[in-house]
């Protein structure tokens, strides 16, 4: 100021009309220039713009905000910097340049037909500062970009673990993924958006070619997973970000997903168990979550559909679990607001609050006091094969992946097969497969119990009309005898059959005579995939299984398939192969998640016994049992009082059962019945009692349809204590329903009534009903309630295979008539 | 202020000069020729050397849409002993800082709230014309005014200052009432300048300005 007055002072002799001079001064972030990306139809950054049409280019930097202009005129505005393009020497000045506040870039409009190459790109902000970043875009007359999505799902992982995402794109512009993609994390360790290390992401597989997903009417998907950082394919991945992911299809195309993903210091926490599962919306009830990796820097919400990490927890699909106490990073308590909540399903979900990442529970059910099921109730996917008199239950594999399976049944004959469907964390059942293991023989009205990750089988009738006393036991296959295979390599090989392209790997073990899937296959490992040239070979490995005598290789049969259509190759004793091409491509595919292991033999009933209900219970004393109660034996069958029980045992996480023993008689015969226990977990209302009884209920008694309703106590070494009979009605006579206790509440869903009706709806009885003493009356008192649950099935479902998980029912199959025999499904659920 | 104005009351007090008296009348008993009276006098209240000091502060309302201010000025002058000390010339200085806000609509950055912060100095050399009548004394300025211009305005975590140097006229007038060995004065100034920052575009610089003060004589 002081220079320029001087300045002008000198001047003043000689000025007769004006002096004027002037000097601008700007402080702020210099005028610098990072990046500059074409913007694609969803909003992406790709480093290569397309020529053939107008589009609009992000150029991100600092110092490139806009300054207010005229402000003591009438038109006050805002001025934007200016942006020029030298492309192949012509220079091209940018049309509506705009400033984004959040993000400190500019967009600005490119014409079509610039010159192919790069282009120099200069920014001139309102004040004349320039800066020009030198080869800044390149430009391409081949359009070869993908319109990826803007995320990616997970967008965090940890460093120390493997982590899958999945990678989407719009096809509508026809700038989709292509099978197979190459990805790359770019790791900017530093975050000056210099000296970025790619990382290639492992075992890219394209999942979905064209679907209305994501938003978009027609998308393509793939996933690919980042590796560990103590691996050598995660070397250079720190932690930090978030970091862009460039995504490059086998055309050369290229797509850039920026701040797409954050690599964690922490390990994500992991819930393995929730206690309890399940309360009404009478009270507030205190849930304790065990796991792993818990912070305190935590919330515990209860989800009824999904939401990002991070949002906002607002009723009534979130409620958040109050008053949480991480008293370890094992375990975690909270209080469910379950009287807020509305009936129905919820996943429990842990979620660190400093970095985002978060476990989920399936389920936590939430139901009305009174059992009142909704009227109308969900169409689920069909079985394969329309059965009645199966086995039907839920298990769990070693993950803590929840899988619904149909056993057995029959249809116009005895079945031997297995038929399976996943549940998702919202409940939510999947399409049903039929497994490849089979049972030992046909089998239909067997008894069905459950045990960890091992479904158990007893009794039935075979396919040619005796009876069965055989028990056998199957294992949800697990991830301990996955083979974990390594990144395939190809090799130059002239006499190769493999066309260039794409190619995903799969290797199974096939476990000998031992353990609990004897000579059973085992679940694949993950995909991991290759492209190669012409003339190539792949060579893959894989560490031993421990316990194999063999390995199945499977591989896409076509270059660049899609992601699961893998078949079978070869089936070596080894634990490598080389694939040249020659091997046939067979017909088997790898088992899917959720299979079961072979059906190994257990001790088998002293009698041949159909239409028995088994349940497992877990005495107070801590020890487990299993019990075959009534059915049918002898010759001719008859319905019988007596029942079996087995003690089942866990040894190294192997469950067995023990010999049976007969076991205390029933007060009356019964089969096609019901039964259920009653403790702790499946009744809270008589908790004050300590102990574990078993409830039996209605069926068949020869000619006579009966309705009442059994009890009795479980002594800590399995025994039964006498039955005491509670009536019902005649109204209330079912054979053949479907039943589950839960909250208090004992339901009979379907079946037929005395007269021969096929029925739709169903009956509930209370578990120590009002006006009872539930500390005291011992055994508690189980009485028919007003009678009717409230559901109307879609069908009546007689020998239907019901089962309950997580506050929904899940009805599988039955016979809706004397001849109809159902593959339909349906899911009911609380009011 | 405060110690400013006590200055002046106390220098009223202690040092009032006496009234001009009036023209001597010609004596003819003592034979002397009075001096003819001139064929132009003027009356003020200057001192023996015909310099004046003043200090004023005062309301300042700019002919933009700045909004008003408050401005100070310091003004100097002398009159020389001709025609009784009706002209001279004036050095003017004044200060004022006026400020403007408002909001900005742009497509991009949608609704933007903006502040501007001026300042204005201004140096003015001018003629000045005074005469008394008794105590009082009006006076009028005309003059050429140096103005320096400074525009201020922060956006987007950017700060952007501009100077510049602008010539002007500035025409004030006022009236004075002797107190002590000065007046005090009431005035009235307009001046005009014209901006031509990027950030304020053509406009005026102008402003319009009511001071009250205290004026030395000596």
């Amino acid at each position: 100021m002081r220079s320029s007055m001087a300045r002008c002072c000198l001047l003043i002799a000689g000025m007769a009309v004006s002096c004027k001079i002037n000097s601008v001064d700007q402080k702020g972030p210099p005028l610098t220039i990072t990046a500059v990306n074409a913007v694609n139809t969803v909003g992406n950054g790709d480093p290569i713009f397309c020529n053939t049409a107008a589009g609009v280019v992000r150029i991100s930097g600092t110092g490139l905000a806009p300054v207010p202009r005229d402000l003591l005129t009438d038109t006050p505005r805002l001025e934007h910097a200016h942006v020029t393009l030298v492309c192949g020497g012509v220079t091209t000045e940018l049309g509506e340049v705009a400033y984004h506040f959040d993000s400190d870039s500019l967009t600005a409009a490119v014409p079509q037909g610039l010159a192919v190459g790069t282009c120099d790109v200069t920014v001139e902000s309102p004040t004349g500062e320039q800066v020009t970043l030198p080869a800044g875009l390149e430009v391409s007359a081949t359009c070869l970009r993908i319109d990826l999505c803007n995320s990616v799902d997970p967008a965090y992982g940890w460093i120390g673990g493997r982590t899958t995402i999945e990678i989407c794109a719009d096809n509508g512009a026809g700038r989709g993924l292509l099978p197979v993609p190459q990805v790359f994390l770019l790791v900017d360790a530093d975050g000056d958006g210099l000296g970025v290390t790619e990382v290639p992401l492992i075992r890219e597989a394209f999942t979905i070619e064209h679907s209305s997903v994501h938003g978009f009417a027609d998308a393509s998907v793939m996933t690919a997973v980042v590796p560990a950082s103590t691996e050598p394919r995660g070397a250079g991945i720190v932690v930090g970000g978030p970091y862009d992911i460039r995504v490059v299809n086998p055309d050369g195309g290229e797509g850039i997903i920026v701040d797409a993903f954050e690599v964690l210091a922490d390990p994500p926490p992991k819930i393995t168990a929730v206690s309890p599962e399940q309360a009404d919306t009478q009270d507030d009830v205190e849930l304790t979550i065990d796991g792993e990796s818990f912070k305190t820097t935590a919330r515990v919400m209860l989800l009824r559909a999904d939401q990002a990490s991070g949002a906002a927890c607002t009723a009534p699909n979130c409620y958040l679990c109050g008053t949480l106490v991480v008293g370890s990073a094992l375990q975690a308590t909270c209080m469910a607001p379950s009287s807020t909540m509305s009936s129905g399903s919820y996943v429990v979900r842990f979620e660190h609050t400093d970095d985002g990442s978060f476990s989920d529970f399936s389920a936590f059910a939430v139901t009305n006091p009174a059992g009142n099921l909704a009227q109308s109730t969900t169409a689920l996917p069909a079985l394969g094969t329309g059965r009645y008199a199966h086995a039907a239950i839920s298990a769990r594999d070693d993950s803590g992946n929840r899988f619904v399976y149909a056993i057995g049944g029959r249809n116009t004959t005895a079945l031997d097969t297995v038929e399976v469907a996943a549940l998702s964390r919202f409940g939510q059942l999947g399409s049903w497969r039929t497994l490849t293991t089979r049972l030992p023989r046909a089998t239909a009205e067997a008894s069905a119990f459950g045990n960890g990750q091992y479904v158990f089988l007893s009794g039935g009738h075979d396919g040619a009309g005796a009876l069965l006393a055989d028990t056998v036991r199957a294992r949800v296959l697990g991830t301990d005898t996955v083979p974990v295979i390594a990144a395939p390599a190809a090799e130059e090989f002239a006499a190769s059959a493999l066309l260039p392209g794409t190619y995903s790997y799969r290797v199974s073990a096939v476990m000998d005579g031992t353990g609990d899937n004897p000579g059973g296959e085992t679940l694949p490992s993950d995909a991991e995939t290759i492209v190669i040239g012409t003339e190539r070979r792949v060579a893959i490995s894989w560490a031993a299984v421990p316990g194999a005598t063999g390995y199945r290789v499977y591989r896409s049969p076509l270059p660049n398939s899609l992601a699961g259509t893998e078949r079978r190759i070869a089936a070596p004793t080894g634990t490598s192969f080389t694939d040249d091409g020659t091997a046939v491509v067979g017909a088997e595919e790898p088992l899917p998640s959720g299979a079961l292991g072979v059906w190994a033999d257990q001790p088998d009933l002293a009698a041949g016994r159909a239409n028995g209900v088994a349940v497992a219970a877990q005495a107070t004393g801590g020890r487990t049992f299993v019990y075959v109660l009534g059915g049918v034996t002898g010759a001719p069958e008859a319905a019988v009082t007596d029942c079996e029980l087995a003690e089942i045992t866990s040894t190294a996480g192997v469950a067995s059962i023990g010999a049976f023993s007969a076991c205390g008689d029933l007060s009356v015969a019964r089969g096609e019945h019901i039964g259920a226990v009653i403790d702790a977990a499946s009744a809270p209302i008589v908790a004050g009692l300590a102990t574990t009884y078993l409830a039996v209920a209605q069926g068949l008694d020869g000619g006579t349809v009966l309705s009442n309703i059994e009890v009795a106590s479980v002594g800590d070494d399995g025994t039964l204590s006498a039955w005491t009979t509670y009536a019902g009605t005649p109204s209330q006579r079912r054979h053949g329903s479907s039943s589950a206790l839960v909250n208090n509440v004992l339901f009979s869903l379907g079946g037929r009534d005395g007269s021969g009706g096929y029925q739709d709806r169903g009956l509930t009885a209370d578990v120590c009903p009002s006006g009872t003493n539930c500390d005291t009356d011992d055994p508690p008192i189980v009485n028919w309630g007003a009678g009717d649950s409230g559901i109307v099935l879609s069908a009546a479902r007689y020998r239907a295979g019901t089962v309950y998980v997580g506050g929904l029912f899940y009805f599988t199959g039955g016979r809706s008539n004397d001849t109809t025999v159902l593959a339909s499904c349906e899911q009911g659920s609380y009011q | 202020m405060s110690s400013l104005i006590l200055a002046v009351l106390l220098a009223a007090t202690e040092k009032a000069p006496p009234l001009e008296a009036p023209p001597a009348e010609p004596s003819a008993e003592a034979g002397t020729t009075a001096t003819a009276p001139s064929t132009f006098t003027n009356t003020t209240h200057d001192g023996a050397h015909g310099i004046r000091l003043g200090l004023k502060l005062g309301p300042v309302f700019p002919t933009s849409s700045l909004g008003a201010t408050v401005g100070i000025g310091l003004d100097a002058e002398y009159r020389p002993d001709v025609l009784g000390r009706l002209l001279g010339v004036g050095l003017e200085l004044g200060y004022a800082a006026p400020n403007d806000s408002g909001t900005l609509q742009d497509p991009s950055v949608g609704s933007y709230d903006y502040e501007l912060k001026t300042r204005i100095l201004s140096v003015a050399l001018e003629v000045v014309a005074r005469r008394s009548f008794g105590r009082l004394e009006p006076y009028a300025a005309l003059g050429w005014a140096l103005v320096a211009l400074r525009a201020k305005t922060e956006a987007f975590a950017i700060e952007t200052t501009e100077t510049q140097l602008r010539s002007g006229l500035q025409l004030r007038g006022g009236l004075g009432y002797q107190v002590g060995p000065g007046d005090v004065f009431g005035e009235l100034r307009y001046q005009y300048a014209s901006y031509a920052f990027e950030s304020t575009g053509d406009a005026s610089a102008g402003t319009l300005a009511i001071a009250l003060g205290y004026r030395f004589a000596f």
